[in-house]
Parts: structure tokens; sequence; C-alpha cells
């Protein structure tokens, strides 16, 4: 039965990674893993996110997903945008709302935030335009916890996050881990899913042990959301670790999809 | 294919543990993570012996020496242990190491060049090389790319072992972590190519698709150790992670468990 769960990941990284050839996903080959993940590991849904939008530029990388997306092997995979913040809206601000009403027409249900390496504020004073549309819209943002460790030191800024998700509570916040280790181990995170409602933390590297049991066993299991971290992390790997929990079916199943799915239903463009 | 069901999957292999961590830390808040809770889940999936170094034996010398024994018997049988050598009290724990072999406590030593802050060539650490090349003690040490924002980790560098090895040709040393991060993972089999007694595990979140095929195909499966890095990492990453591997059967039975038995002499 659980070999039939449902998984809705929220983390793939496709497109050309200048870093590394192992690590780039062309346009075909994207294609072929997201139907591979489908049949193989019941991966049926996939916001997908592209490497030249982090690299390169924002708005060229999210006119090239917006193509993407509308072709039908990526339909077939069940496939939509992340969406990169681009430096544009913040020269012309006014114009975010009709942007983000576009991007959203064209298949994009989430917005990433890289504040540290695209250099913009994510703070609440000064995002404060954008938190506005997210939130009147229950427009979800995902921010990666390497970005907001600003100093490099791994002084993760847990508080502004507590504040944004304070005043803007329509507006779903997902953390995800990246490379970092920072959303292991610490109270800052049992903190900021105590005193918030509107925070989820993306499932990929939770890797302590027994680290998803906890967190469900003291917040829920409506506050995880999958996500595989491909191509930086096996995607058999994430799903397996949902599928081996010790958390019952209707658990998994939340984490595996529901909520995420929930999140993007509530959108109300 | 994912794996559905691990539990049953390893029923029939032995599965040796060579990296586990036990006790608390500071900065590591387990809601469930007591020791009796982590050696459960070993076990639940498999694993018929494991070998700790204890966080005290890290983060201090003589109290982690005392409380490394009561472990050990408490869970006797299943568990091992690995001494912590600490090259800033040299003598000292040096010291503590012969009085632990005396008594048949330990398989082995871990040192970590980036928790103490002293390179492996540091003068510190001749007479360790000496003593545990003589006596054939296997030695698991931390290594990782130095090219990392944690900059303790040049002191783990994997290719600062070189000459160590080069001088005490019959020194047992396990990389684990086999270098930790990017490349550096690749460039270790290297090392393994030019070095017939160095080991690697891929305890941690070494989870990059190829690598292990890569170790198998260039220098075969018989230097390479399963390590989980329990607490830090949940054994059913590692697991399905090596039942997953596109190698022969034989292969993954050396990785899950054989290797080990061989290296540390234990017995089923």
């Amino acid at each position: 039965m659980e070999k039939n769960i449902e998984f809705f990941d929220i983390n793939f990284w496709f497109g050309e990674n200048y870093l590394s050839q192992k690590y780039t996903l062309f346009e075909e080959d994207a294609a072929k893993i997201l139907q591979k993940r489908k049949i193989e590991n019941n991966i049926n849904f996939t916001l997908i996110s592209n490497f030249l939008s982090y690299f390169y530029s924002p708005a060229v990388g999210n006119d090239l997903t917006s193509e993407l997306i509308k072709k039908d092997e990526f339909k077939d995979a069940g496939v939509a945008g992340a969406l990169f913040m681009e430096q544009e809206w913040f020269y012309h601000p006014d114009d975010f709302e009709n942007w983000l009403i576009k991007r959203n027409k064209n298949g994009f249900k989430l917005l990433r935030l890289f504040p540290k390496s695209h250099k913009y504020p994510f703070e609440l004073s000064l995002f404060t335009p954008f938190y506005e549309i997210l939130n009147s819209y229950n427009f979800p943002v995902m921010i990666s916890i390497d970005e907001l460790d600003i100093t490099g030191n791994k002084n993760i800024e847990w508080d502004k996050i507590a504040e944004i998700a304070d005043m803007y509570d329509n507006m779903p916040i997902i953390i995800e881990g990246g490379q970092s280790k920072e959303l292991m181990y610490n109270c800052f995170l049992l903190t900021l899913l105590n005193n918030t409602s509107n925070v989820y933390i993306e499932t990929h590297n939770l890797l302590g042990f027994n680290q998803v049991e906890d967190i469900v066993d003291f917040k829920g299991a409506d506050r995880l959301i999958f996500g595989s971290y491909y191509p930086f992390f096996d995607d058999k790997l994430a799903v397996s670790r949902i599928i081996n929990s010790s958390l019952d079916v209707k658990d998994k199943t939340k984490i595996a999809s529901i909520n995420m799915k929930c999140i993007i239903d509530n959108i109300i463009i | 294919m994912v794996i559905n069901n691990l539990e049953n999957l390893v029923r029939d292999y032995i599965i040796v543990d060579t990296h586990v961590h036990l006790g608390p830390l500071p900065n590591l808040y387990m809601p469930s993570g007591s020791n009796s809770n982590i050696i459960k889940l070993l076990k639940k999936f498999g694993v018929k012996k494991a070998i700790c170094a204890t966080h005290s034996s890290l983060s201090t010398v003589n109290f982690g020496s005392v409380e490394l024994p009561s472990i050990l018997e408490e869970y006797k049988g299943f568990l091992y242990g690995y001494f912590v050598f600490n090259p800033n009290f040299e003598e000292l724990s040096l010291k503590i190491l012969e009085n632990y072999l005396n008594k048949n406590l330990i398989v082995g030593v871990k040192i970590h060049p980036s928790w103490h802050f002293c390179y492996p060539f540091d003068k510190k650490y001749e007479k360790f090389w000496d003593f545990v090349t003589e006596r054939q003690i296997p030695v698991l040490t931390h290594s990782w790319n130095p090219d990392v924002p944690n900059k303790a980790q040049k002191y783990s560098d994997p290719f600062c072992f070189e000459d160590i090895i080069k001088k005490h040709p019959l020194l047992k040393l396990i990389l684990a972590h086999a270098g930790g991060r990017g490349e550096m993972l690749f460039k270790v089999i290297t090392l393994l190519e030019n070095y017939p007694n160095l080991y690697v595990d891929f305890a941690g979140d070494i989870f990059v698709p190829g690598l292990i095929e890569e170790y198998v195909k260039r220098v075969g499966s018989k230097r390479l150790l399963f390590g989980t890095d329990m607490p830090w990492v949940d054994i059913r990453f590692q697991i399905a992670n090596v039942m997953s591997l596109d190698i022969d059967e034989n292969d993954k039975r050396n990785i899950l468990g054989l290797n080990a038995l061989k290296l540390f002499n234990l017995k089923i």
C-alpha cells in the first residue's frame, strides 16, 4: 500500500550548472528523468527550479522555464515552475503584482528567494511591498537556509523569518536546507515552528536521527513538505526516508504531497 | 527503484556500522536521541555490530575516558569502541590509550583533526602514529575537503595524511567520509589506488550518485566500510543508499559488514 504514496517534489533543479557537468541537466534529459521518477518513485508532481535563474539571470531563467513547462513531455510529468525573484521588480515594484499574476498563469506556483546570492533584501522593512502582495494571494515563498546565513558564519537570521511569518500569516514560508546542515539538530527550528503557523520545512536534509518523526511528534505532519534537492541529493533516498519512517500512512501522505497541494490550492490569483 | 521495506530487505545481511557516536553534545539536540533509542534503530535496520566514538571522548579527555567503558559494558557484544586520541593532551591521551589496550576495551582509535584544530602531521601526533602502527590498531580519522566555508576542515584534508602513510606503510587508516564534499570525494580514490592499507567509509551525508560505484570499479570493495554517523545522519538514508547501489551482490556484502569484521577482528 505504501508503495502507492504519491510524491510532490518542490525542490528539483535542472538546466546548466556551470560549476559541474555532473549536476547539469539539459532539457531533454530533465524530461526523461522526470518521467522515470514518476514511474519508479511515484513522484507525480514536481516544481522545477532552473540553474540559469540562479547562476545567470532570474528573468531569463523564468522565461525559459515558462516555455519549458508548456511542453507536453513536461506537462505529462506533472511539472510546474518555481519562480525566482527578478531584480527588475525592485526597480518597478508597482508592477510586481501584474508580473506575479502573469507568471502564475504561466504555471509558476512558488517564489524562491535568494537574497544573499542575488543581493536583495528579504527583511520585513525592505521587502514589505512584495510580501503584501504575496500575502494577499496566499502565494508561497521558499528560502534556503544558506541564504539566511548572511555573515557566512552560520549565524542564521531565524528571528527575521519569524517576524515575516507573524506579519504575513497567509503567506506560506517554506525553509529548505540547501547544502547546509543548519536545519539539523537545532532548537531554533523547533522554536520557529512553535511560534508560527505558516512556516514549513522541506524534508531533503532532515538527515538527523529520527528528525522527521521528532518534528511530526512536536508539531504534527502539516508542517513538513517533501523535496528531493535533485540532482545534488538522490531522490530515491529522499522518498525512501519518508516511506520507511515510523509515521502512519496519513502523515506520510501529508508530507509526501498533500501539504504542498493544499498550499497551491489556496493560492487565490 | 524506491526501497519500500528496508527492515525486511536487510534481514539476510551482516551489517557492521563502523561510525557511530553516542551521548549528548550542546549543539546536537535530538528529542528522541537517547543512546538506547539510537541502538534500537541500528538493530531494527539490521546492524549486528557497531563501533562508536562517544561525543564526550571527542570533547573531553578524562571525562570521556571514564564514560566510554560504561557505555560499552551496557551494550556488550553489540557495541565496540574507538578511543579518541586528543593531540592537545598528547602524553595523557597516549597513557589512557595504553590503559584501554591493556583492558581490551577498544577495537580502534579515532582522531578528528578538525575538532581538535591540529594537523595530523603536527609534532603532537608523531608518537601517536608510531604507537598505533606498531600495535596494528586501526585508526578512523575524520577527513574533509578543505575548500568549504568551515575553515577547521583544513586540518582534515585527506592529502594531509599522505606523508604519514608513506612513513608508516603498515598503518591501517580509515578516511571517514571519504573526503566529505565535492571533487575531493573522487580524488580520494587515487589515494586508495596508491596505498593498500588505506580504507574509507561513506558516513554522514555523502550521497553522491555513482560515487561508491566508482570506488568499487577502481579499487574494489574490500577497503570500503559501512558507517552511518548516527545520530548525525539517520541510518535509513545509509541503508537505502547501499541497498540501491548498482554493484555486485558480493561487493555489497563486503561493504555492509564483511570488511569491517576482518579489519577490526570481530566475530559474529
